[in-house]
Formats: C-alpha cells, sequence, structure tokens
C-alpha cells in the first residue's frame, strides 16, 4: 500500500467513524447533500480542505474565487494528485496547495469518491472567500 | 494553468454547457457536474448508467501560457467502470490558441464531444479497480481495517 493509498484510507475511514456518507462518484451534483462550512468541518474532525494549484496561479486563487470549486480532505504529493483526484491536463504538475477552513465556507457539497481515481472531493458551489484560506500564500508540496 | 472560469470566459463556458448537455442528452448521458474548477482545469462531467456499468465523459479545460499567446488545452475523457473494473481513456485534446477557441466551440466542439460519448458507450473496463486491487483480504479486514 502507498502512502497516498494509506492517506486516502484514513480518510474515508474517518469519516465513516463520524457516521459520514461518501457518496458514489456517479451521483450529480443536484443529489449531493448541502451542508454548512461549520457542518463538514466537524465530520473531518476539524480538518482542513486541500486544494493543489501551480504556484504562479496562487495570485489568482488568493482573493477568493465565486465559481465552483472541487477540494479534497487528502495530502497527496504532486503524481498522487493527478492519479488520485484523476486531474486533467496530468502534464501540469500541482507543486503547490493551498489549505481552506471548512467552518469559513458557506455551503459545501458531498463527499464523493473521484470517479476512477480513488479520491474523495468536496464541491463548493459557490465558490470561496479569501478569509477561508488558512494560508494564504502558496506552499510547496514535494 | 490558470482558471479558465477566472478569466471572463463565461460565455464561451455557457456555450459549451450547452452544446455538450444536448449532445450528451442525445446519447442516454445526463449531467452529473457543471464546469468546475478542480486543482486548475475547469471540468463538466456527464453520466450514463448502463447496467452495472458507469460510464462518465468529461470535458476539460486548462490553459497553457506562452510566452507570446494564451492557449487553451481541451481534453475528452472517457471513464466506463463497475464494482471491480475501471477504465480511462483520454479520447482526443487539442491545443488551440485563445483567439480561436471561439471558432473551435462553433465549429468543432461537438463532433469532438459526440466522438468520445460514441467511445465512452462501447467502453468495457478490464483493469481492476485501484481500490480493489489494493483492499486487505477479508480475513484481514477485521483486524485491521486498512
Amino acid at each position: 500500500m502507498s502512502c497516498a493509498q494509506l492517506a486516502t484510507k484514513l480518510d474515508i475511514e474517518m469519516l465513516h467513524a463520524n457516521q459520514v456518507k461518501i457518496y458514489s462518484a456517479s451521483v450529480p451534483d443536484a443529489e449531493l447533500p448541502r451542508k454548512s462550512g461549520a457542518e463538514v468541518d466537524r465530520e473531518l474532525n476539524g480538518r482542513m480542505l486541500l486544494r493543489y494549484i501551480r504556484k504562479e496561479d496562487a495570485a489568482r486563487y488568493l482573493r477568493g474565487d465565486a465559481n465552483r470549486q472541487c477540494l479534497t480532505p487528502t495530502a497527496y504529493c504532486p503524481d498522487d494528485a493527478i492519479s488520485f483526484l484523476n486531474l486533467p491536463d496530468p502534464t501540469t504538475i500541482r507543486t503547490h496547495f493551498l489549505l481552506f477552513q471548512a467552518g469559513r465556507i458557506p455551503e459545501i457539497l458531498g463527499p464523493r469518491y473521484v470517479a476512477w481515481g480513488q479520491g474523495i472531493e468536496y464541491i463548493l458551489p459557490e465558490g470561496f472567500s479569501s478569509d477561508a484560506l488558512a494560508n494564504p500564500w502558496p506552499i510547496s508540496i514535494r | 494553468m490558470a482558471n479558465f472560469n477566472q478569466v471572463n470566459h463565461m460565455n464561451q463556458l455557457d456555450l459549451l454547457t450547452h452544446i455538450t448537455t444536448e449532445a450528451a442528452e442525445e446519447h442516454g448521458f445526463t449531467l452529473r457536474s457543471p464546469f468546475c474548477d478542480r486543482h486548475g482545469s475547469s471540468e463538466i462531467v456527464f453520466h450514463k448508467a448502463d447496467g452495472a456499468l458507469d460510464r462518465f465523459a468529461v470535458l476539460a479545460l486548462s490553459s497553457r501560457h506562452g510566452s507570446q499567446e494564451q492557449r487553451w488545452l481541451a481534453e475528452l475523457y472517457v471513464i466506463a467502470e463497475n464494482e471491480r473494473f475501471a477504465e480511462r481513456e483520454l479520447n482526443a485534446s487539442f491545443l488551440i490558441d485563445a483567439t480561436q477557441f471561439d471558432a473551435w466551440i462553433a465549429r468543432s466542439a461537438r463532433e469532438a464531444f459526440e466522438n468520445a460519448l460514441r467511445a465512452c458507450q462501447h467502453m468495457i473496463p478490464t483493469e481492476w479497480r485501484r481500490d480493489v486491487l489494493f483492499a486487505a483480504p477479508p480475513e484481514l479486514a477485521t483486524v485491521a481495517r486498512l
């Protein structure tokens, strides 16, 4: 078992222990439960959500973004992020990440398994404001 | 790899949503997720339940910044999976100058997406799902549920 598999499994176990249902990849966004950020914060035991980025793209996210977003609770190295989250444009390495405090995000959908990947994701239908960022700068990940 | 949504291309996303949704519905797919920024790329995902198989068709858009011009990478992925097997293929990809993107949407996007939908409907997954492949044997599951 790789570190990425273990990290994913531990997150799944954490959610199950908190009686959180992880929905199938086939479930449409419209049928996922809508939760408050505070509710998701509790189901994650206060853990933060992650978004993987290229460093040069960070600036555009640091002021918040009202567009629909996907985040994950699971820490991956760049190669595993592409594989476990089934990311498009796989030759572009996401070298950095941003951390989000779920409790500061008004509305969150999910969690749901990633199709073909192994990871899990939450959806922010209305995006996020800058105060949801726990680290308002990109952090390198290796 | 800018966020497609954040560079004021909402009209193009709206148009692509309309084109892909119309084509998907003609092939029995339904919208699973509208355009969403997934770690730097914008994706729209369609799903079709086919017996025990889940089929997904995905259009993903990512930006590429060169020294002179901006270009868009449009990728079409098709996925088929059931409880044991899963497979994903890159059906097509297009690297398009930003100045030509409207023309690509108008002339090529629908045909490209329909090709992906057709390919998706014929996919038979043969690769073991990784979460199944690496799962603990049942006899160990109650000892360490990892």
